[in-house]
């Protein structure tokens, strides 16, 4: 199960870290307009790749928690990158947003008991014993 | 709301939701990179990138609110895409973690439309 964990940690870290590379891409591709199609391009084979961490965590655990976490921990890495890197002044609302996504993603980490059991694969077919040790 | 941005807002949703689902359809084929994960990948990605084109034809049809715009494309497909694969996969999620999907959802639209 610890390895599982891991590997779903490491899968959603891919995920989050290429898919916020190439979210920076777009972003310089709209405001470099001399490098406008190398950072589309760049951002694209970038976002497209990180897809493939996707499917292996829709392998790994529950497809509704895999895509809510990784969207929701994207968003939330992608609105504070761009309040570090390019000084964004963010309002108080959407600071409050930024916390109401990282609330309900802990509210769905945090099943009831009965729940728990089931949590790292998808519910009614358990993961089979090689993907944990892989 | 005209009857062209329902429609690419449809489409959108649609797109989003297939892409999903062929990622979920792939993921099925476990770690090896099977002929189904092959085609799942691809499949997902070939619809996810095209959809593209129709959230840019939303933002061409509401110029003037780029946010909301934003807003109804995205929660629009995480929404369907949510409840979809819940459907398709009998996921269970308790009441909590459906609270937990709300949450998210709402501030989604609180970051976006809350900038200055």
């Amino acid at each position: 199960m610890r390895i599982a964990s891991k590997a779903i940690t490491g899968y959603f870290l891919g995920y989050w870290a290429i898919g916020l590379a190439a979210g920076v891409c777009f972003k310089e591709g709209g405001t470099d307009s001399g490098h406008r199609l190398l950072y589309f391009l760049l951002g694209n084979v970038l976002g497209i790749s990180s897809t493939w961490f996707l499917v292996r965590l829709y392998a790994r655990m529950n497809v509704n928690l895999a895509m809510l976490v990784a969207s929701g921990g994207g968003f939330i890495i992608f609105q504070v990158a761009l309040w570090l890197i390019y000084h964004v002044r963010l309002t108080l609302l959407q600071w409050a947003g930024i916390l109401m996504v990282a609330a309900g993603m802990v509210m769905t980490l945090w099943p009831p008991r009965r729940m728990r059991d089931q949590m790292p694969t998808q519910a009614g077919s358990p993961a089979p014993a090689e993907k944990v040790t892989a | 709301m005209s009857i062209l941005l329902s429609l690419f807002l449809t489409i959108f949703w649609a797109m989003q939701i297939f892409a999903n689902v062929a990622f979920k359809y792939g993921s099925a084929g476990g770690e090896k990179h099977s002929r189904r994960w092959l085609t799942g990948f691809l499949a997902g990605n070939t619809v996810g990138a095209s959809s593209i084109y129709f959230v840019m034809r939303i933002y061409e049809l509401m110029p003037a609110n780029p946010n909301l715009a934003a807003v109804l494309a995205n929660c629009g497909g995480f929404v369907g895409s949510q409840l979809v694969l819940a459907w398709l996969f009998r996921s269970r999620l308790s009441r909590i973690q459906w609270a937990g999907v709300g949450l998210v959802v709402l501030g989604t639209v609180l970051a976006t439309l809350g900038g200055r």
